[in-house]
């Protein structure tokens, strides 16, 4: 089985705007999505997650580089400036490329 | 001073002290959210079943008179906070909304304190809670947008985290079914709801202190004005409360739930709706006012001092 090059794009971001983040993901039409909840420290103070206005959530998504250049641009332009938003990309080869769209 | 000494409020006092102590004391959030969810309902469906018991008529009045509270607290939180704290507006509408809207546990320790001291209240207390949970949001959004076309996240989003946020929807549905469900059947779910409420109280109270404690650590962040804001701004509400509640007739009992109502801040709701519809305004800060601040003041100091104020204000007005 070949693996196909697509891209991964990694989303950390405050719990509070998780869900209209993925709705930005399903309106760029990608394929599925995975959500853990994360914990950590940056330019925003410490995110423990213990409760409410303190969580964070790490979404993962993998695509084709023009979907996942221009959704994280879109992302970072809505709520960059106020939210605790990092968003990156990552190089990485798939099996199966079909499901994530890549010989659509 | 006998307040200092119930269960729960030393259980605050020892989540504030492990917090402040630097004890790797935590609570699984997962124990969080079941508290919050169980103590929300178990709120809505005590005052619905004593919200049956009540005559609609005596209603209408006090509701107004929280309403009216419910839009005058903000605005005067608001003005304080642009004119003497020179505040951004973002920030000062955000901090209002939060001492506009309440806080559910302030009014479930304020209910226990009566109902320990005998004191009668009420059987509608639970409506003026839900009744002042939503309006001062609105006008704190109104305020941070004034001249701007529209909040960043637009209305419908906002009325979706409003009335489908845990706070707002499980107070109200517990509400509905206290005064829908037959009163025999209440039974089958009393040891749960009704027995286990101030042990469970207790238990949220402790997680709460820690929470508090880390907000309290940010008291430096945030100036000396905040701090002043936070315990002084609930007191003038608390004095507003009364007023209102003198006006509308309430008893000593309702004037101490009307008075702490006003002076509580939300840190459930109202962070979650200003978040969405006020994104440039500083969570820490309107967070580190309401939960590291006044929650402590009034669940320590502020009930008391309500409940003595209710009382004299009913020798001198009746």
């Amino acid at each position: 089985m070949t693996p196909t090059p697509l891209k991964m794009l990694t989303i950390v971001a405050e719990a509070a705007i998780e869900r209209r983040i993925v709705n930005e993901l399903v309106a760029a039409g990608v394929s599925g999505f995975t959500t853990v909840e994360a914990r950590g420290f940056g330019e925003r103070g410490r995110r423990a997650g213990d409760w409410d206005q303190n969580r964070s959530v790490r979404i993962e998504t993998i695509c084709d580089a023009a979907t996942a250049s221009s959704v994280a641009e879109r992302l970072l332009e809505l709520w960059g400036p106020h939210y605790a938003l990092i968003v990156w990309l990552h190089d990485v080869q798939v099996l199966r490329g079909g499901k994530f769209g890549a010989d659509r | 001073m006998e307040n200092l000494l119930d269960p729960a409020v030393l259980c605050f006092v020892l989540g504030l002290a492990a917090g402040l102590a630097r004890s790797d004391l935590s609570l699984p959030r997962a124990l969080y959210e079941t508290l919050s969810v169980y103590l929300l309902l178990a709120i809505g469906l005590k005052g619905g079943v004593e919200l049956a018991r009540s005559a609609p008529g005596e209603i209408l009045l006090p509701l107004l008179g929280a309403l009216a509270l419910g839009v005058s607290v903000p605005l005067v939180a608001y003005f304080v906070l642009r004119k003497i704290g020179r505040m951004k507006r973002p920030d000062s509408a955000a901090i209002a909304a939060h001492y506009g809207s309440v806080s559910a546990v302030t009014f479930a320790i304020v209910l226990e304190y009566l109902r320990q001291a005998g004191t009668p209240f009420e059987d509608y207390s639970a409506v003026l809670l839900v009744v002042l949970e939503i309006p001062a949001i609105g006008v704190g959004i109104l305020l941070a947008k004034r001249g701007a076309a529209g909040p960043a996240a637009g209305w419908r989003s906002i009325a979706r985290e409003l009335f489908l946020g845990k706070s707002v929807f499980l107070l109200l549905g517990g509400l509905m079914i206290g005064v829908l469900a037959r009163p025999e059947t209440i039974g089958t779910v009393k040891p749960l709801f009704f027995d286990l409420f101030k042990g469970a109280l207790a238990l949220f109270l402790l997680e709460m202190g820690l929470v508090a404690s880390r907000r309290l650590a940010e008291v430096r962040t945030v100036g000396p004005f905040l701090l002043g804001f936070g315990i002084l701004m609930p007191i003038l509400s608390a004095a507003m409360g009364i007023a209102v509640s003198l006006g509308v007739g309430l008893s000593p009992g309702g004037t101490t739930v009307l008075a702490t109502l006003a002076a509580s801040a939300s840190y459930i709701a109202a962070p979650a709706a200003m978040r969405i519809a006020v994104p440039e305004a500083n969570p820490a800060l309107y967070l580190t006012a309401s939960l590291g601040i006044t929650f402590p003041f009034n669940v320590i100091l502020g009930i008391p001092l309500y409940d003595w104020a209710s009382r004299l204000a009913h020798q001198i007005g009746g």
